[in-house]
């Protein structure tokens, strides 16, 4: 491993984050614009200090674990390192450390990710003081325990040494860190409900558009080289990618971005006679996302498709799920975490060069993943967001709906000087 | 002076049914005794919901043991990766129920 290259690249992390934020608050009302970022601050601040806390000894990775034995099988669930870091020396002393110390940046950075994906999805009516308590919630155990099985010698990752087969593949996070955020964002929404006004009695859909594209589009650009960091810190870390195939890495990120982007392009062009600014970036998101899982273990040509199928899926999840499920998601977070992540991490088994193990069993690995966060992750992940909306209720009443969340919570909106919600003088 | 006397609207099966529905689902019994008249048919929207929601999560992690027991019983691999498909498909049918759970009471609220 190069500690070098792998500290460089852990960090512009941190600009996926400022890139997610852009886009989330991008795509939100303005009155609600404020809210949206000190939420998104709260959200990565929270996950990162209950993550070093707790988090990271459940996570475990490569460390002693909690495991049991059914069907004559040792299963691997859960981290048992000490709490509060207590493993790690930062002072040189261990020369194992580094690595365990660069795996804790990288995965507090991997938690502030996906505890800030559900924000988009709850965005205009997701208290931030539930939102806090969700993110603390999914830092604390919901992301530790998919990241401990799938990144930390769980038992999804020792699937190939247990039954055979191969182990499941994540190389930069689409499914624990992307897939697991975009879950807890569809749990939030079917918890929290639709905006108010969002659709009609006869169930029509009401557009309710960003208000500013430019800063969304902007933070697309910031995603790109954050993203690359990510899987290029988790490629060396997990992985062991040198530096030839981090600049694989980085071109297939790239790529699979361009694909994304591009199709969602042709894809609203061909259907609405003009290409849609917010669809698209969100097409280059998941892009991004889906092309994370094997960024190091594809041809540029695989990213590139990887791409194109998660932008074209993005654009027509995006319409099924506001016209047909009745789901009020601001900035298409089931759709681009959830839908691309799980596309990207089967694209793994179609696309992925190994030098070992078959082309099924790849497939197959990857299927049992996938299964793991549909069938257990998701009921987890709604069950305690249900659980804790009974004691820290998710949604703003009904006055915050129609005034906006930084009036309402905050006391001053984003904008004090150049905005006027014609709406909030209407008499109801 | 004008509340209505508890369960109006509600036949006797309709009330075991709801309450049976509530019982299984965690519904705060004490709501039945307040509700009005004018919100039976929410509140046995809401039931129903519970009842779907519940259905599709365990719908949801009968998938995940389906896929499970596929690895650790099945010895070859076209019968692991049927049985996986199948775990994946089961799995699919919970989140349709959870969605439609969802759909139903948000028809109702609004």
């Amino acid at each position: 491993m190069n500690p070098v290259l792998c500290l460089f690249c852990l960090m512009l992390v941190p600009l996926a984050a400022a890139g997610l934020a852009l886009i989330h608050q991008g795509l939100g009302r303005s009155r609600s614009a404020a809210h949206a970022m000190l939420a998104t601050l709260c959200a990565i601040a929270i996950a990162a200090v209950v993550f070093a806390m707790i988090g990271f000894s459940w996570a475990g990775a490569g460390t002693s674990a909690h495991s049991f034995s059914a069907g004559g099988v040792r299963w691997d669930w859960l981290g048992s390192a000490p709490f509060f870091a207590g493993g790690i020396h930062f002072d040189g002393s261990d020369a194992a450390g580094l690595n365990s110390s660069l795996t804790l940046c990288l995965m507090m950075f991997g938690a502030g990710l996906a505890a800030m994906v559900p924000l988009s999805g709850g965005t205009d009516r997701w208290r931030l003081a539930p939102a806090c308590c969700a993110s603390a919630l999914l830092a604390g155990f919901l992301f530790p325990l998919f990241a401990h099985w799938a990144w930390g010698a769980g038992w999804l990752a020792a699937l190939g040494t247990t039954f055979g087969i191969s182990g499941f593949v994540d190389a930069g996070g689409a499914g624990v860190i992307q897939v697991v955020g975009g879950l807890m964002a569809v749990s939030v929404i079917w918890i929290i409900g639709p905006r108010r006004g969002k659709f009609a009695g006869d169930g029509m859909p009401a557009a309710i558009p960003g208000h500013n594209i430019v800063l969304v589009l902007f933070g697309c650009i910031l995603a790109l080289v954050g993203w690359i960091g990510l899987d290029s810190a988790s490629s060396i870390l997990l992985y062991g990618a040198g530096p030839q195939q981090v600049v694989g890495v980085i071109v297939n990120a790239m790529l699979s971005a361009s694909g994304g982007c591009l199709a969602a392009v042709a894809v609203t062009r061909a259907r609405y006679r003009k290409p849609d600014a917010s669809i698209s970036a969100n097409g280059w998101i998941a892009g991004l996302v889906a092309g994370s899982a094997a960024c190091a273990m594809v041809t540029p040509a695989a990213a590139i498709d990887t791409g194109i199928v998660a932008g074209v899926l993005v654009t027509y999840m995006i319409e099924i799920a506001e016209l047909r499920l009745r789901v009020d998601d601001p900035g298409g977070a089931v759709s681009v975490h959830a839908g691309a992540g799980i596309w990207g991490l089967i694209a793994v088994g179609f696309f992925g060069h190994f030098s070992d193990g078959t082309r099924g069993g790849h497939m197959l690995a990857q299927l049992v993943g996938v299964a793991a966060l549909l069938g257990f992750m998701l009921p987890l992940i709604y069950g305690a967001n249900l659980l804790l909306n009974r004691f820290v209720p998710y949604r703003v009443d009904n006055d915050g709906d129609w005034q906006g969340m930084d009036i309402r919570e905050l006391g001053a909106g984003a904008y004090p000087e150049f905005v006027v919600h014609a709406d909030e003088f209407v008499p109801r | 002076l004008n509340t209505p006397p508890p369960l109006e609207g509600l036949s006797g099966g309709g009330f075991l049914f709801v309450a049976v529905l509530g019982l299984c689902s965690g519904v705060d019994g004490r709501r039945l005794h307040y509700t009005e008249a004018s919100n039976i048919s929410k509140f046995q929207a809401n039931c129903e919901g519970d009842f779907l929601r519940l259905i599709g999560c365990l719908l949801l992690l009968s998938g995940f043991f389906l896929v499970l027991a596929a690895l650790v019983l099945m010895p070859s691999f076209p019968a692991r990766m049927a049985f996986v498909a199948a775990g994946l498909g089961v799995e699919v049918i919970g989140v349709g129920l959870l969605t439609e759970a969802y759909k139903s009471e948000t028809k109702e609220q609004q």
